[in-house]
């Protein structure tokens, strides 16, 4: 059970908010399971891609924005896009599987701006030349990846790992890993699997007619998959690292109580992580950073905080406790004082759901995006696309 | 003047960490207000179930006051007590009442219990016993009763709800004139903007697919222009009156993130003139200062007397900078000026639960939340619950799209 009062809820809402969200095809080289984006449209016009980056930024005041799809790297002007946002002083991601991603690539993306890149790697992708691995398998192509984009530096490095039941237990070991690669790797999403429920007592509405989610697709249903919570990645996760405690979250838009972000971060260096930041260092650089830029901050530009973010113990009993271990360390072994000191985010994500017959979206979500001049939540993307509008789902009585 | 949202702040609040929640005491009333979308269905509530909601309401929202509502609050028997527990645990009580059942014995019993403010809603399309037919500021000399009622407490704090038609809309200045000349005793009003039903020819509502017959739900209209007022309107004819209007922050809607569903201005002044109004940056301060400080989120300032220390916030605030130098000039035209108290008062400008294009489009960041078995609801959305069983939806207007069944 987490403790809401030793956590920060973010202070972001819809207009004012850290993040944004484009995409800019339907097309991709993987097919992943649990993939909600349908191959519709194909790539888009890159007109049509500024104007809806403009009127996200417009919108949600947003100091980021990901660029996702499909897979962005096959999209013929990703480097424009990437320069187009750069310009607007927008903090670029690409939300990616790799596939694509070069030496040369990574190269120009920086050159056109790019902040940072999300690689979505996971064991059921049946990525060719790693079929049949398993999670801990996959840290070694993780690897091949955040040593390539260190090597080019100015681009950070994250991952995304869709959960499900078989993979949930792999999580300490992937997190392990991601401690170990502190200067390389800034952030994971550990993201829960979630698809709507085509069961016989659900129906669904869309502009008040009714709707076959079929149309959405093969839409397997299975309660057991759809169900690992925020709060189960956190318990496995903090049975193998203890030291791992989450500071800040976004609570569901239908049931306050669910967690659908929950997030830690981690300060270390590449000798070892320390602890983690504490809420009120998570609060004090929201607000700090839009009192003085009037945006609230979706990342640092640099992943490297130094040994600066201990001031802030006095305020955070969390950042207290990691100073404290900072401290023994340097004591133990004096290369810890010279090793530079990071920051790295661990994101456990509870998505889109239908909970007790309500959608539970993510409250101040931080991938809303423009569809025909409107602010939608990206996950629901297909069902404007497919209906129209966002479909309502009831139970039958 | 357009609304500009670069110059105004959004407040921080959300569902999960909101400075007010709502609970609902009685839902019997003593006034039938034309828009009351309140039905009649369960009268008193258990004591123990309004405490229960209360404390449910702390936890889930970590809120710092809970409205209580009704229905009408005065009429429930154990009013003093429900204000004394809401104060007893740690939060501001505020009572919202059309002040029919207050006289000062009672008034003085619910300051004791721990009352922080009091809500009238009084306007015109109320028709009150004795005040039949009075247009808006035919009925300040009600509002002045009871601000005068309320400031010989001392200590709790009063505030005023209008809800507005296309006819009363252009009395607004009139009511603002009379708030601002008591600005020691008045410190909230809000203008609220009539909201309900669309129930124009053809329009259908369902919840959980099922079309609902509307002929049992109290608050609706058939001419949409009717519930169609919306904050920016409101904002014009408040800034065509008092040229120094300026919004400093507000809330956005859950569907449209464009509309303004809570719009405040914050005027500075003292009872002779109003000097001007604090800025964003003055809201933003006040907020997270008190979050870092008590961990949750403040609605308002914690004393109308706010005294000119807030004068040092011009270096940061272009219009409390604005303000500070028309308080100047009024000093050096008469100095007796600067020696009179300084308030702040809220004028809130409300676009409440609406129906737009299809969606339901609610306050993002509402601070009237409130639980409805075991769970949180918007309070505007409780009889949909407590009728239908859930939420409206709009239903497809040709007929034979939607299901025949009905409850």
């Amino acid at each position: 059970m987490v403790d809401r009062r030793g956590l920060y809820r973010f202070p972001w809402s819809k207009p004012d908010n850290a993040g944004g969200w484009v995409e800019v095809t339907d097309e991709c080289t993987l097919s992943c399971r649990g993939c909600y984006r349908h191959k519709i449209e194909g790539h888009r016009a890159l007109d049509d891609v500024r104007r809806d980056i403009r009127e996200c930024r417009r919108i949600t005041h947003c100091d980021g924005m990901a660029i996702a799809g499909g897979e962005p790297l096959i999209y013929p002007h990703i480097l424009d896009v990437v320069a187009y946002m750069s310009e607007l002083k927008i903090k670029p991601t690409i939300l990616s599987n790799g596939e694509k991603l070069t030496l040369a690539l990574a190269k120009e993306l920086k050159k056109a701006g790019l902040a940072k890149i999300h690689l979505h790697i996971d064991s059921v992708q049946n990525r060719p030349g790693w079929e049949g691995k398993n999670e801990a398998e996959l840290n070694e192509l993780r690897q091949v990846f955040a040593d390539m984009l260190y090597g080019v530096k100015g681009i950070q490095c994250g991952y995304h790992v869709t959960v499900f039941r078989n993979t949930l237990p792999y999580l300490p070991v992937i997190t392990a890993w991601c401690k170990k690669n502190i200067p390389k790797v800034q952030h994971i999403s550990f993201i829960a699997f979630r698809t709507l429920p085509n069961t016989s007592d659900v129906r669904y509405f869309a502009g008040g007619r009714p709707v076959r989610l079929e149309t959405l697709g093969d839409v397997p249903h299975d309660p057991s998959e759809t169900s690992i919570t925020a709060e189960d990645m956190l318990e496995t996760i903090a049975e193998r690292h203890p030291d791992f405690a989450p500071a800040a979250f976004l609570n569901g838009s239908a049931k306050v109580e669910s967690f659908k972000y929950l997030i830690g971060v981690y300060v270390g260096s590449r000798r070892g992580t320390y602890g983690t930041l504490g809420s009120k260092t998570v609060e004090l650089v929201q607000v700090v950073h839009h009192l003085v830029k009037g945006r609230y901050l979706s990342f640092l530009r640099s992943p490297v905080v130094g040994r600066k973010i201990f001031l802030l113990a006095a305020v955070d009993a969390h950042l207290r406790q990691a100073l404290a271990a900072y401290v023994r360390a340097c004591f133990r072994d004096p290369r810890h004082a010279a090793s530079r000191i990071y920051g790295q985010s661990i994101h456990l994500h509870q998505p889109n759901e239908f909970l007790d017959g309500q959608v539970n979206l993510c409250d101040s979500c931080l991938n809303m995006m423009v569809y025909r001049g409107r602010l939608i939540n990206s996950c629901r993307l297909d069902e404007y696309r497919v209906f129209g509008t966002a479909v309502v789902p009831a139970i039958v009585r | 003047m357009p609304i500009d949202r670069k110059n105004i702040y959004k407040f921080p609040w959300s569902k999960a960490d909101n400075p007010g929640a709502w609970v609902e005491v009685t839902d019997a009333c003593d006034l039938t207000c034309p828009g009351c979308y309140r039905h009649r269905l369960e009268g008193h509530r258990p004591q123990k179930d309004v405490e229960d909601d209360i404390l449910l309401c702390q936890r889930l929202t970590n809120c710092g006051r809970i409205s209580i509502a009704g229905g009408e609050p005065l009429i429930y028997p154990h009013i003093a007590a429900v204000v004394n527990f809401i104060r007893r645990n740690g939060m501001q009580p505020v009572i919202f009442s059309n002040g029919q059942n207050l006289d000062r014995e009672l008034a003085a019993g619910l300051r004791k219990a721990g009352l922080h403010q009091i809500f009238f809603h009084i306007d015109s399309g109320q028709d009150r016993p004795g005040w039949k037919g009075r247009s808006e500021s035919g009925l300040n000399e009600l509002r002045q009763f009871y601000a005068d009622m309320i400031s010989d407490l001392g200590t709790v704090q009063c505030g005023f709800n209008v809800t507005l038609t296309r006819k009363t809309l252009p009395e607004v200045p009139a009511v603002l004139d009379w708030v601002r000349k008591n600005i020691p005793k008045v410190q909230n009003v809000s203008l609220i903007a009539l909201r309900g039903l669309d129930l124009s020819a053809g329009k259908r509502y369902m919840v959980d697919g099922k079309i609902v017959d509307t002929s049992r739900w109290q608050s609706g209209s058939p001419d949409s222009r009717e519930i169609n007022i919306t904050s920016e309107e409101i904002y014009e004819v408040v800034e065509k009156a008092f040229a120094e209007t300026r919004p400093a922050a507000y809330l956005s809607g859950t569907a449209r993130p464009e509309t303004h569903k809570f719009l405040i201005v914050l005027y500075l002044g003292s009872p002779r003139k109003i000097y001007g109004t604090v800025g964003a940056r003055t809201v933003e301060l006040n907020e997270v200062w008190t979050h870092l400080r008590k961990g949750r989120y403040m609605a308002g300032f914690p004393k109308p007397k706010i005294g000119k220390k807030i004068f040092l916030l011009s270096g940061l605030d272009r219009d409390v900078r604005k303000t500070f130098f028309r308080y100047l000039g009024a000093g050096l035209k008469n100095p007796a000026r600067l020696f009179d108290p300084l308030y702040i008062q809220c004028i809130n400008i409300q676009q409440p639960n609406e129906i737009l294009d299809g969606e339901v489009n609610l306050c993002d960041g509402c601070l009237n939340q409130m639980a409805y078995k075991g769970g949180l609801i918007p309070s505007c959305q409780l009889d949909e619950y407590r009728l239908y069983g859930g939420p409206f939806m709009e239903a497809a207007e040709a007929p034979g799209d939607g299901r025949a069944d009905t409850h």
